[in-house]
């Protein structure tokens, strides 16, 4: 299978087993050149799987796999050149300097970037944006856990590759650094690298990547942009239960004004309602309210975001747990 | 990028690594200043004591700065997820392998040519066919460098190779001073005995054994460490 230039990644059916067990079972995949492309998924899922099989660095048991036109496996080394890896778990030379280590890297690298005695503009660059540049002569085993992420982060990506994979790139910064690594990732954005990025960080996913993928025990469960993962999901009313009213003479009436939406009461006097169409429901909301004399305090409306379609899934997870 | 490169880059890595571990400097240089004073207060004398001498240099350097130094150093660096790092790069297996263990090799080489050196100057016993004793030497290095990677295949852990280790080094110090006794061809295709004839015949030293069994019994030993690494062998550490 190859891929068509539009697209770095593509996977069809995608398979990997542990012996008998089947942690990716049968996954489609097509990531665009040029976008941010996030990985999500609970635990379990087979998200680290499926990173290290599109990294080349475990066979697929079934199914197609083309990164940027190969088989990232059995063809690791016309793809490897123009890859960047940023590993979940930083592998060090303990011994070396940071400046050592990166000409290693650079050394190990057929870039026309890591000619010998030189060390390129993108790696001083990366340095300094992450804050690492007078880091220079500091023996890697002295390096903070942030400060190995950064540098692993470097290495990934001063070749200017074509396809970079982040695996949880923010994991253990603290938030100067992750919002420096925030930037220096959208550069390499706007630079054209494709990048996929797999997080913890739900926000991280929704403020970086062109389209999301959340995996669910080895499915993809859902996939797209931010806009489309949350476009049929409710949005949220809430507000705080009159006094003068009982919660079985809210849930009545609300099921009366907004319609047979989910209500749910919570912390006692809160009141929290799904819609699917907040203008229509807050305007009736606001009319009954009015009409009945009843004022209704703190009310926000929030609009559905990635951390409830996770939850969502998430809680599908749990539910097939407690079947088993 | 050619292997070659990539084995030079990472050895010369390694080679800056064993560099600044003031232990591993100091046996290294400790070991054949050792050996040395064994050659030089042992009383024996002719060519049986030379290739007896010889046979055990070339036996403990090999397994114990090769074979229990590669075991250990590809054990540590796939525990540091070092191994990991360069297989996330372009650096072809082979490379990978060559890299970290070359410098071993080569340090083995070094120390058993100070030795040699050592003994020529101070005038002890001249090998009557001297490349016997460099097939000893390479072939026992070859073996110990295939059979350390192939026991790192089934070590999981830094601690664990003190005890994965002992079997094949005793086998290979054990065969060394078994050979003479065994009087036997077979010997050959143990680690050790190949080493014996190689050495006996450096020196004339009527043997049981031939140069063809001595480098069979090599080729051996360094096909099961190989077919170990290759079947068994783990990029990072099982999790």
């Amino acid at each position: 299978m190859t891929t068509t230039p539009d697209f770095a990644i593509q996977a069809h059916d995608l398979r990997c087993a542990y012996g008998d067990f089947e942690a990716v079972r049968g996954i489609d995949l097509e990531i665009r050149s040029g976008e941010m492309f996030a990985l999500l998924g609970t635990n379990g899922a087979g998200k680290t799987t499926t990173m290290e099989t599109l990294e080349g660095h475990r066979r697929a048991d079934g199914g197609t796999l083309s990164v940027l036109g190969h088989d990232p496996y059995t063809e690791r080394p016309r793809v490897r050149p123009r890859v960047g890896i940023m590993l979940q778990e930083s592998g060090f030379a303990g011994e070396l300097t940071v400046a050592e280590t990166v000409d290693m890297w650079l050394a190990l690298s057929s870039s026309p970037l890591g000619e010998r005695g030189r060390r390129p503009d993108t790696a001083v660059e990366a340095m300094e944006r992450l804050d690492l540049a007078d880091r220079t002569d500091t023996r890697v085993v002295q390096l903070s856990g942030g400060q190995k992420r950064r540098l692993d982060l470097v290495l990934a990506t001063i070749t200017r590759p074509d396809l970079v994979f982040l695996d949880e790139p923010t994991t253990g910064l603290d938030p100067e650094s992750r919002r420096r690594t925030w930037d220096l990732i959208e550069t390499l954005r706007g630079s054209g690298t494709t990048i996929v990025l797999t997080t913890h960080y739900l926000e991280e996913a929704e403020r970086l990547a062109d389209r999301i993928a959340i995996m669910h025990a080895g499915r993809i469960a859902v996939e797209g942009t931010l806009a489309e993962l949350v476009h049929d999901r409710p949005t949220q009313i809430s507000f705080r239960r009159p006094a003068e009213l009982s919660s079985a003479d809210i849930d009545r009436a609300l099921r009366t004004v907004v319609g047979p939406q989910r209500l749910e009461t919570v912390a006692g006097d809160g009141v929290v309602l799904d819609v699917t169409d907040a203008q229509q429901a807050l305007g009736r909301l606001l009319g009954w309210a009015d009409s009945q004399g009843h004022r209704l305090e703190n009310i926000t409306v929030s609009q559905a975001s990635l951390s409830d379609v996770f939850a969502q899934i998430a809680a599908g997870q749990q539910k097939q747990e407690e079947l088993v | 990028m050619s292997t070659a490169r990539q084995t030079k880059v990472i050895a010369r890595t390694e080679w800056k690594l064993i560099a600044r571990n003031k232990t591993v400097l100091f046996s290294a240089t400790l070991f054949p200043l050792a050996l040395t004073a064994l050659y030089l207060i042992q009383d024996a004398e002719g060519p049986m004591a030379a290739a007896g001498l010889t046979s055990i240099m070339v036996a403990i350097f090999s397994s114990m700065t090769v074979y229990m130094t590669v075991t250990l150093t590809a054990v540590s660096r796939r525990q540091d997820l070092y191994l990991k790092r360069l297989r996330s790069g372009e650096s072809s297996d082979v490379a990978i392998f060559a890299g970290i263990t070359l410098p071993t090799a080569l340090l083995c080489l070094a120390q058993m040519i100070v030795v040699v050196v050592v003994l020529a100057i101070i005038g002890f016993e001249v090998p009557v066919e001297p490349w016997w004793i460099v097939a000893a030497a390479l072939g026992s290095i070859v073996s110990c460098l295939a059979m350390g990677l192939g026991t790192a295949s089934v070590t999981p852990n830094a601690s664990a190779a003190q005890m994965t280790t002992v079997p094949y080094f005793l086998f290979v110090i054990g065969s060394v001073f078994a050979t003479p006794f065994a009087d036997s061809q077979l010997m050959d295709l143990t680690p050790g005995g190949a080493v014996v004839t190689f050495a006996r015949l450096a020196f004339d030293v009527p043997t049981p054994g031939s140069a063809l069994t001595a480098a069979a019994g090599l080729v051996i030993w360094t096909a099961v460490g190989t077919e170990m690494a290759r079947r068994f062998f783990r990029w990072e550490p099982r999790s």
